[in-house]
């Protein structure tokens, strides 16, 4: 029965067979064109209710999902150009350890005092402390440390700095090598230690 | 719907699934661009669901974390607002069963009404009155009520609304149909009792 599609013939939504069903029943019944005139009505009703304006709560609806979002995503992995960082110190330390223990046995007095620069700094680099930005990428820190020619030595600290070695043939003198990493974006500070 | 609303439905739509692609790499700008577009739909299905702003703001944020979380699982088979009002209309069967308002909307299928009493042809003066009708549609039970708004506040096909509700298409027609029933009588109160029925 064409008639129950009236609504839909009404919010112009059926296919042109089911339409034309529906104004064959239109043309031969009174009560089918007393229906149309209701179904119209509520759809003039809700269009008028439409047109009146809906609730306005999208922007706040929005930033309440964005910070559930936010709130739901994992912070970005620091840990892992940290931890690589980390290993490869782990074998310069390790590497040391060996060293100064061979040191220590043979020259006792070349023992570094403590405060000194650290062990691995070659007689053809500068000394420098960084730290990078939170959420700085592996990527980013090795492109950074071979654009400088330099190579991590120690660290991070408690505090987030690494020792760096950085090539004399790159830099003039240890603030050159400290200012221009400084104004790297992934490097939040960097100094030349005394 | 005329030819631009076909067509401004239809860019829509190749808009929203590209949104819907994005969404799925995790893409917020894209989730925050699908939801400005389809806020207002959902939040205006989700007050004919729960009659109250509250209720309807909290399902509109859950259908969208839903979409944020089940982007990819849009297979296109339907329109996006087709797909996204389905699950406005899942999450609504929850909050209504977690606030356990949902019982008397089942037996609404078989609600009969006297139409007797109220006759279609003396009832049609009275939905002139855009004010009446829309209290009529108001006073509906909830299932019929979301068929009239999918029909005409969202003017969707009578498939799609079967889509959105997980029913036949037979049983939209048939709510449709208590409906009309439902609205004859209440628009013939208002015609017999006056501004209050």
């Amino acid at each position: 029965m064409s008639q129950e599609l009236l609504p839909w013939y009404v919010n112009g939504t059926l296919p042109p067979a089911e339409a034309q069903a529906v104004e064959r029943e239109l043309a031969q019944s009174e009560v089918v064109r007393g229906e149309l005139r209701l179904w119209q009505a509520v759809a003039r009703a809700v269009e008028e209710e439409r047109a009146t304006g809906i609730a306005d709560g999208a922007e706040l609806g929005w930033l309440r999902l964005a910070r559930q979002l936010r709130a739901a995503t994992p912070r970005p992995r620091r840990a892992r150009w940290q931890m690589t960082a980390a290993a490869a110190l782990l074998a310069v330390i390790g590497v040391q350890s060996v060293f100064l223990y061979r040191s220590d046995r043979a020259h006792r007095e070349e023992i570094r005092q403590l405060g000194a620069a650290p062990a691995g700094v070659r007689e053809n680099e500068w000394r420098i402390q960084v730290r990078f930005r939170d959420g700085a990428t592996l990527a980013e820190i090795e492109s950074v440390l071979a654009a400088a020619e330099a190579r991590v030595i120690d660290g991070p600290s408690a505090l987030g700095i690494y020792e760096l070695a950085v090539s004399r043939a790159r830099f003039a003198d240890a603030q050159a090598a400290a200012r221009w990493l400084s104004e790297q974006p992934v490097v939040a500070q960097g100094t030349a230690p005394p | 719907m005329n030819d631009a609303t076909v067509m401004n439905a239809a860019d829509a739509d190749v808009a929203a699934r590209s949104w819907l692609n994005d969404i799925a790499g995790g893409d917020q700008r894209a989730l925050e661009h699908f939801y400005r577009e389809y806020h207002g739909a959902v939040y205006q299905f989700a007050l004919r669901l729960v009659r109250n702003p509250a209720d309807a703001a909290e399902l509109v944020n859950e259908t969208m974390l839903e979409v944020w979380k089940a982007a990819s699982g849009f297979r296109g088979g339907s329109r996006v607002k087709t797909w996204v009002l389905s699950i406005t209309s899942h999450r609504a069967v929850d909050l209504l069963r977690r606030k356990k308002r949902h019982s008397g909307s089942v037996e609404i299928e078989d609600d009969i009404v006297d139409h007797a009493a109220c006759a279609l042809p003396d009832v049609l003066s009275g939905a002139e009155n855009a004010r009446h009708v829309r209290t009529c549609i108001e006073r509906l039970p909830e299932r019929q009520r979301q068929v009239v708004h999918l029909t005409f506040f969202e003017q969707l096909a009578y498939p799609e609304i079967a889509q959105v509700l997980d029913v036949p298409t037979g049983t939209v027609k048939t709510r449709m149909m208590h409906a009309k029933a439902k609205l004859v009588h209440c628009l013939g109160s208002f015609l017999s009792h006056g501004e209050s029925p």
